[in-house]
């Protein structure tokens, strides 16, 4: 049952999410550590590609608690109730995330580093595949790079709409929208801890949530645009930015399956009828999402396939040659064949420690989808897996992760981890059998 | 209700009840009693009512999943089989191989174009889930019986609108016409009806 009072569960988790923040900030900055270590030998130019990699995951992570917060609030159903404060923490960490991605991309961008060697120019076995700028994380803004004669034609016409200042404005904008976003939906949460729950409150926050999820598509079409399609300036594809933004809430709805158990194992009985609903829903949810994930993932390259065009082959070319048709491989079974045919069983589902497990899963394959989507933009030839630049990149990625893992946590720790105000605090389901019941069905 | 005819004549005992908590509070009640053959009528799906009859799980899951695996497998060899897929040498073990072994050059596509046959492979197993499911759920309703005994009860009309009931069968072996209309009454139901065979 849950607890009591709301306050409590907050007291009794306080002590392991204090430890996991510490666990967090010590391996997000051996993360980095080492990164920037391994900068010194690989190149600054490749450091900085890692980064940009690394933080997708946790930028997803965060901008996927933002959409599921204002979904939540739109169809009210009991699983918002107990992922509310959750999703409003990880949406406080937008300012701090702004000015890391700030960071990345204004050394990105503005060509402060050579890059020295990687793996960038080690093979081309198809001559249609994009370039990869020596000065540049994005290729287009480094205006001596050289295409070939069909993707220069392109890439220059879109010159007016990919060039340095127009990103950064594009970039700053969507980063001001979101927090203004965020500060809303937090205001009104304290306002309904102060206050009590009114039916007033409850419109103030869908009138944010509904606009927001509007707000939320049209911004990240820029940016998914902007961040990563870019990468390749002659690449286009127009179901990418369903693609990137979607995978953002499979993410948080993992993350939120993962807290969700964490903040109350061996606190609260999991097995009850009320919190076996919740993960229940949740495994639900996650399938549902795995399943449309690799719908428009799939979708995607079989209308390129299909369609055989010189400017958007490329992108799947460069992901079925070289080695990286392996890490393909293991994205379709990893990310689509196994979480769905475990999720199907219903057991997994209703135990938390099977829930985290494949959430976790899930989650390690959205940095191996994200690392498919970037880094064979940077090393279009053969994949150099056993390389330096490889840890790198990891190194980067778990870096940031457990940076932002520190800056989630410690906000979490913030307030109750239960609305109190909240009105589906009390719109208990009809009945909830007790467990002698559910085994004494199971049995007879 | 009035006298009760011969034991064995009716189907069984139905009560009636105003809201769901209390169908399920009466189920759990009858199935610690040690009654089996029982069912609940609600308007809507009511939470916990399948476990407080003791009803087990149905096959269905399982037999909808297999239903979708061979659609898509239907799929699969559907369009393999058709288009050229085999290789050429394996021509002479084919059974009826010139009637359907077209090798179809589409756009200079392979033959075995994996990527194009997944629509339609989607599309099967989506059709046979839901083919076994509606016709299996037909099938564990006991179609194509049209009618019920219980709609020889007038008060049932309303478990469609905001009536929960609940029926002790009288294949049930601890059923007994007077003791367990009685142990029904304890439940404090609105109505106790005879539901006739």
């Amino acid at each position: 049952m849950a607890a009591d009072s709301t306050h409590d569960l907050l007291e009794k988790a306080k002590p392991r999410i204090n430890k996991a923040a510490g666990t967090a900030l010590v391996v997000g900055l051996a993360g980095l550590g080492t990164a920037a270590v391994l900068a010194a030998v690989v190149g600054v130019g490749p450091f900085f590609r890692s980064l940009l990699i690394g933080y997708i995951l946790p930028f997803g992570l965060m901008m996927g608690s933002l959409v599921l917060l204002m979904i939540q609030w739109c169809t009210a159903g009991y699983w918002g109730y107990v992922a509310r404060r959750p999703l409003e923490a990880a949406t406080r960490t937008l300012p701090a995330m702004a000015l890391i991605f700030g960071l990345i991309a204004a050394g990105g961008l503005t060509g402060v580093f050579e890059i020295g060697h990687g793996d960038t120019h080690a093979e081309h076995p198809n001559a249609n595949l994009n370039e990869v700028s020596d000065h540049r994380l994005w290729p287009w803004a480094d205006h001596e790079l050289e295409y070939p004669h069909h993707e220069a034609l392109v890439v220059d016409a879109k010159r007016g709409y990919l060039n340095v200042p127009f990103f950064a404005a594009r970039s700053v904008v969507a980063f001001v929208i979101w927090i203004a976003l965020m500060l809303a939906l937090n205001r009104v949460a304290r306002r309904e801890d102060a206050e009590g729950s009114s039916q007033k409150l409850r419109d103030l926050g869908m009138q944010f949530s509904g606009p927001g999820i509007v707000i939320y598509s049209i911004t990240m079409l820029f940016i998914s645009t902007d961040w990563s399609m870019s990468l390749q300036p002659a690449w286009y594809s127009s179901m990418y930015p369903v693609i990137f933004g979607f995978s953002q809430l499979l993410g948080a709805m993992c993350l939120n399956a993962v807290v969700f158990v964490f903040l109350r194992k061996d606190i609260v009985d999991l097995s009850s009828g009320r919190n076996k609903k919740v993960m229940r829903d949740l495994g639900s949810l996650i399938l549902g999402f795995v399943v449309f994930w690799t719908y428009i993932s799939f979708s995607q390259y079989l209308l390129i396939w299909s369609a055989n065009l010189k400017e958007e082959v490329p992108y799947y070319i460069a992901r079925t040659n070289g080695g990286w048709q392996y890490l393909t491989a293991i994205l379709a079974f990893g990310h689509f064949v196994i979480p769905f045919f475990v999720l199907l069983l219903r057991e997994v589902s209703r135990s938390g420690k099977w829930l985290v497990r494949v959430a976790v899963f899930i989650l390690a394959m959205r940095y191996v989808d994200i690392y498919w989507q970037f880094k064979p933009a940077f090393s279009p030839g053969r994949w150099n897996f056993a390389s330096l630049e490889t840890v790198m990149d990891l190194g980067a990625a778990v870096g940031l992760l457990g940076l932002w893992g520190f800056l989630f946590l410690k906000q979490l720790g913030k307030h109750d981890l239960l609305p109190a105000n909240d009105n589906r605090r009390e719109t208990e389901p009809v009945h909830t059998v007790s467990d002698d019941v559910e085994i004494a069905a199971s049995h007879g | 209700m009035g006298a009760a005819p011969a034991k064995k004549a009716a189907y069984g005992l139905l009560a009636e009840f105003d809201n769901p908590q209390a169908l399920v509070d009466a189920a759990d009640r009858a199935r610690r009693e040690g009654f089996v053959k029982m069912e609940g009528y609600s308007p809507f799906p009511v939470e916990g009512l399948r476990e407080a009859l003791g009803q087990k799980r149905t096959l269905m899951p399982v037999a909808i999943f297999f239903g979708g695996i061979t659609g898509t497998m239907t799929g699969f060899l559907l369009q393999t089989l058709t288009s050229g897929s085999l290789p050429r040498e394996w021509d002479q073990w084919i059974p009826l191989n010139q009637w359907f072994n077209y090798r179809l050059n589409i756009a200079g596509r392979p033959f075995f174009s994996w990527q194009a046959f997944v629509p339609p492979m989607f599309e099967l197993t989506i059709l046979f889930a839901a083919f076994t499911a509606v016709f299996g759920m037909l099938a564990i309703n006991g179609y194509p019986r049209l009618n019920h005994p219980l709609f020889e009860v007038p008060e049932f009309g309303r478990a469609s609108v905001d009536r929960f009931f609940l029926c002790i069968e009288a294949d049930d072996k601890l059923f007994d016409a007077e003791k367990t209309r009685e142990f029904l009454n304890h439940l404090k139901p609105l109505t106790i009806s005879e539901v006739p065979a």
